[in-house]
């Protein structure tokens, strides 16, 4: 479970999150709200990648951001962000790159990559990739990766139709063993979410649960 | 092309080239962990750093001196007026700018980088090495233009090297001496290699780029 209590976060004296209290269990939860709302700054306080000005958060009743050494609560973790981030290497390489860092092993690369149907550009330097094959790539390597927390932020603003379909199905599944947290202004996912969550300015304006 | 020419020409690439490696060993490293840690400490060391790019050659010469010399604290490892005494010289000249440069790639690289390699558990080394993977023709470059600034710089070549003939003399040592002699065809030729030098070293970075 991941919690947030009380979370503020300033950014050059202004408040891009107020007082926030969210709790995530399994299942997948959406985080909804107009460009600017604070969605994205309350996923990475989330993941553990920026602390709060104010507030605690908690992974399996564990506080992050504590005086402990958080790495191996972190590692259950993994934030995509909105943008693509791949590496100067072939697009395996890419896709592998999270089991590596973590020294795991990789079990459903195949699986995967036949899904997406991506056999043929394996050995592409990922680079090189338009910006939706990028997106896929970047998400695909968190799923590969495994992570009881998974947070992705607007993960479908680049992916064609067909990659859309088959992503949201991915998170989908996903969802079914593990915590999936969806930063999202788009509606796909609406009707079989867990939780929504709305936020604007900053607020927490309403919460709906499925 | 004269002997004394090739020589000197040799030397210089080999001390500055040493100094340039020595500095990048430790700058890189050290540019791409300030770049990942944002305390108030790394801005007070920044900031240090950045004051001691513009360091004199010759105060840096004059305090290598006395601590190569004889009766300094590591005058017993007889350093002074040979080319090692050069090249360690030029590498801590180097250091500040390295860092400094090294540390403006990464920070540019990669702040979403450096978060996504922390999401997915990255310790510090693995962080220093993708990023030195995924910039290494811009890191590589850093080095270069490091090497550029210490087979130019004249004060420490002449403090710690003494410009012994056939020894210590190099590109900058050798310049001087010639211009001091009246000899500017000598001194000019000198010159244009190492103009030629530097223009190549930028088009192989270039080529490196191109090829990734």
């Amino acid at each position: 479970m991941i919690e947030g209590r009380e979370i503020s976060f300033k950014y050059n004296k202004h408040y891009v999150l107020k007082n926030i209290d969210v709790t995530f269990d399994k299942g997948l939860h959406l985080l909804k709200g107009p460009n600017g709302s604070g969605k994205t700054t309350l996923c990475k306080v989330l993941s553990g990648l920026l602390p709060p000005t104010h507030g605690r958060v908690y992974i399996d009743g564990i506080e992050i951001y504590g005086e402990e050494d958080d790495e191996e609560i972190l590692k259950k973790v993994i934030y995509v962000h909105d943008r693509p981030i791949v590496l100067n290497k072939s697009v395996y390489k890419n896709i592998l790159f999270g089991t590596q860092i973590r020294r795991m092993k990789a079990e459903n690369i195949d699986q995967l990559i036949e899904k997406f149907n991506l056999q043929n550009l394996l050995d592409k330097n990922a680079k090189e990739l338009s910006t939706g094959y990028k997106q896929l790539v970047s998400l695909l390597r968190a799923f590969a990766s495994k992570p009881e927390y998974l947070i992705l932020d607007e993960p479908f603003s680049n992916l064609d139709e067909e990659f859309r379909d088959k992503i949201l199905e991915s998170i989908i599944d996903y969802s079914r063993k593990y915590t999936v947290i969806v930063a999202t202004h788009t509606p796909y996912l609406d009707d079989i979410a867990t939780s929504i969550t709305y936020i604007n300015n900053g607020y927490i304006k309403k919460r709906i649960k499925g | 092309m004269d002997l004394a020419v090739i020589e000197i020409t040799m030397r210089s690439l080999f001390v500055s080239g040493g100094a340039a490696v020595l500095a990048s060993t430790w700058s890189i490293p050290l540019g791409i962990l300030l770049s990942i840690s944002n305390g108030r400490s790394t801005k007070v060391f920044l900031s240090i750093i950045n004051v001691l790019i513009g360091i004199p050659t010759v105060l840096l010469g004059l305090l290598l001196y006395m601590i190569l010399s004889r009766s300094g604290p590591l005058g017993f490892l007889n350093l002074l007026y040979t080319p090692i005494a050069i090249m360690i010289g030029q590498a801590i000249l180097i250091t500040p700018l390295v860092i400094s440069l090294v540390y403006e790639v990464a920070s540019g690289e990669a702040r979403d980088l450096i978060e996504m390699l922390k999401t997915y558990g990255a310790d510090k080394l693995q962080i220093v090495e993708t990023i030195i993977d995924e910039a290494k023709d811009r890191i590589l470059g850093t080095s270069i233009i490091g090497f550029q600034r210490a087979v130019g710089e004249l004060g420490i070549a002449l403090m710690l090297g003494g410009n012994i003939k056939g020894l210590t003399r190099v590109f900058t040592t050798a310049i001087a001496l010639e211009v001091q002699k009246g000899d500017f065809e000598l001194a000019i030729q000198l010159g244009i290699i190492l103009l030629i030098i530097d223009l190549l070293l930028i088009v192989i970075i270039r080529l490196i780029g191109w090829n990734r």
